[in-house]
């Protein structure tokens, strides 16, 4: 009974930290139709702007959180702004560049941080004795943090002009931009909005875990899964398939072992081939 | 005179394989120090896959899983050689084959999706590759692979006898693997076939109407682009001792797709360019561990950013400025 509370738990707080990552992955797809295979590098920088903050600096744990995924936001602004706008159309290269970053980010942090864990402890040690079995109150305020983000996001979206404008042009371009859209703006406001939520992520489950220059790496090929499960640039697809990965890695390891990894990569596969839209999503058109 | 003769001849694809099949099969008399030659030899292995991408990236695939055939390759000939006792040189070609089939079997279903999609479709069928491999340790040895890969045996051609071992050998080896895969990369390029692919990628819709069946051209790349990254798979395994899914796992793949890109996209000799740039820059590099991550990490920002047609563009601009220099003097 102890293990499956625990694994429960697990999954609550995978569950928030892999929407928070699909969800701004979604959002820049949406706005851009290319992968951002940075943004697994974001979240890692996330973890290490937290690392900065709160243990070099001595920032206060909330304000840390919040200074790293903002900055994380301005980088993905930069990218988008200074790599991928100059190239307009040319989706290879647009990639190229991504996969750049990717690769650059990932050698520059173990030259800058070297290839040791980093680690800031949680800013609350309370546990919750739930039957006997100890919970980490820590994951619940994670998964609260990141519950706010989302419905923030998606009040955003259906509500602001700017985020009504957002889906528009993840809907349509030339009819958005018609409408006197700025396509060059919406475009660095998804991007920032998109790489915000990935540095939130990677700061938030610093203390759960660690960061190291390689911690970007199984986030690459789990925001891929996730997409692909929910849809590519759909908001209700990313949350849904962020849960179904975030199960299948708690409570499908619990149950079945090792071989219900293998079972969620075969799922993904049959998924693509059944549904190429994703479980939810709308591949042409549609729009977060 | 004779530059412009030179340049003719050149211009000629058949003599271009030529010369550089002259070219990479003797390196060994200029170069003889171990350290080049395996150098050398980890180039060319990852030129044929790096060739392979190059076509792919032609017909417009985005394969990031590249990896799953070289894996099907490396596994291939190390269990049929350790555990069937079957010579490499049969084992080879057989699990080639075997990787080719299986390219085209999936293909079909796997080209229901397209453009950004089928990219994260091959990058999950390699993650579940190598989940086939870690589940399933009883015959693939698990995470850690199988080690103790035995060297080619002895191929007896009447009166030659080849017997592969040494660092030369295996460098002749995969000269001679890389220069076959070249030629028949560039027969392909100089086909008809090449055009089907090219419209299909220009204009899938428009090349479909007029009859080029989208599904089996895109299948017959896929295939014989797993058939040669399986060849260098099956090279590997003997080669670095070892059948192990991290040889050919994700940052390889990705870095199979990079190569081309960086060497420039619009020439076959691009994607050799790209492999040995990065290939060899790593080795010159060598600062740390984590050197060729950055190294094809700031070249693919390079290519995006200053050289959209890669080195191989580079190059040639810089030859027009040094002729029209030239031609000033004169």
């Amino acid at each position: 009974m102890a293990i499956y509370l625990q694994q429960t738990t697990n999954m609550l707080m995978l569950w928030a930290v892999y929407t928070l990552v699909a969800v701004g992955l979604s959002v820049i797809f949406s706005v851009m139709r290319i992968i951002n295979f940075a943004h697994a590098q974001f979240y890692m920088l996330g973890a290490y702007g937290l690392y900065v903050g709160s243990s070099l600096l001595g920032m206060p744990f909330p304000i840390a959180v919040l200074g790293s995924a903002v900055s994380i936001g301005v980088i993905g602004l930069t990218t988008e702004r200074w790599l991928i706008r100059p190239v307009g159309n040319d989706q290879l290269r647009a990639m190229a560049g991504t996969l750049g970053i990717l690769l650059a980010l990932g050698g520059a942090a173990s030259l800058i941080f070297g290839p040791q864990d980093r680690y800031v402890p949680a800013p609350i040690s309370l546990n919750f004795n739930v039957a006997g079995t100890q919970l980490s109150a820590y994951k619940f305020a994670i998964a609260g943090a990141a519950a706010i983000s989302v419905v923030g996001l998606v009040l955003f979206l259906r509500g602001a002009w700017a985020g009504r404008a957002t889906r528009a042009v993840a809907q349509d371009r030339l009819g958005a931009s018609l409408q006197g859209i700025r396509i060059g703006q919406v475009r660095s406001l998804g991007f920032f909005v998109g790489s915000t939520l990935a540095g939130l992520a990677g700061a938030l489950v610093l203390p759960i875990s660690s960061v190291n220059p390689s911690t970007g790496d199984p986030v690459l090929l789990k925001m891929f899964i996730i997409l692909i499960l929910g849809g590519l640039g759909s908001v209700p697809g990313a949350v849904v398939g962020a849960l179904v990965l975030a199960a299948i890695e708690t409570l499908g390891i619990s149950f079945f072992g090792q071989a219900s990894i293998l079972a969620a990569y075969v799922l993904v596969i049959l998924v693509i081939l059944w549904k190429p839209a994703g479980l939810l999503g709308e591949f042409h058109g549609g729009g977060l | 005179v004779s530059r412009i003769r030179l340049g003719a001849l050149l211009g000629s694809p058949v003599l271009r394989v030529v010369a550089v099949a002259i070219l990479v099969l003797a390196l060994p008399i200029v170069v003889q120090d171990v350290y080049s030659l395996s150098t050398a030899t980890g180039i060319l292995m990852f030129a044929l896959p790096a060739l392979c991408s190059w076509l792919l990236l032609t017909a417009g695939l985005w394969s990031f899983g590249q990896g799953l055939f070289a894996l099907i390759g490396s596994y291939g000939v190390t269990l049929l050689v350790m555990r069937l006792g079957m010579p490499f040189w049969v084992a080879m070609p057989l699990s080639a084959v075997l990787a080719a089939t299986v390219a085209w079997v999936i293909a079909f279903p796997a080209l229901r999706a397209s453009g950004v999609a089928f990219a994260i479709l091959t990058m999950v069928g390699l993650l579940a590759a190598y989940q086939v491999v870690t589940v399933f340790s009883a015959v693939t040895g698990g995470a850690g692979g199988i080690v103790g890969v035995p060297p080619p045996d002895d191929l007896n051609l009447g009166p030659v006898a080849i017997s592969v071992g040494s660092p030369s050998s295996y460098y002749y080896l995969i000269a001679i693997l890389f220069v076959l895969c070249l030629a028949s990369t560039q027969l392909i390029a100089r086909s008809h076939v090449f055009l089907e692919i090219r419209g299909l990628a220009a204009n899938p819709r428009l090349a479909a109407s007029v009859g080029i069946p989208p599904r089996r051209v895109f299948a017959s790349v896929l295939a014989f682009a797993a058939f040669w990254t399986a060849i260098a798979g099956a090279f590997s395994a003997p080669y670095l001792g070892v059948a192990h899914p991290l040889v050919w796992y994700i940052y390889p793949s990705i870095f199979i797709v990079a190569y081309p890109i960086i060497g420039g996209i619009s020439s076959l000799y691009g994607a050799l360019l790209g492999t040995i740039a990065i290939v060899a820059g790593s080795e010159v590099l060598r600062l740390t561990q984590q050197v060729e991550p950055i190294l094809v990490g700031v070249g693919l920002l390079a290519i995006t950013l200053f050289l959209p047609k890669g080195l191989i563009g580079a190059l040639a601009q810089i030859a027009t400025l040094v002729s029209r220099v030239r031609g000033e003097k004169a």
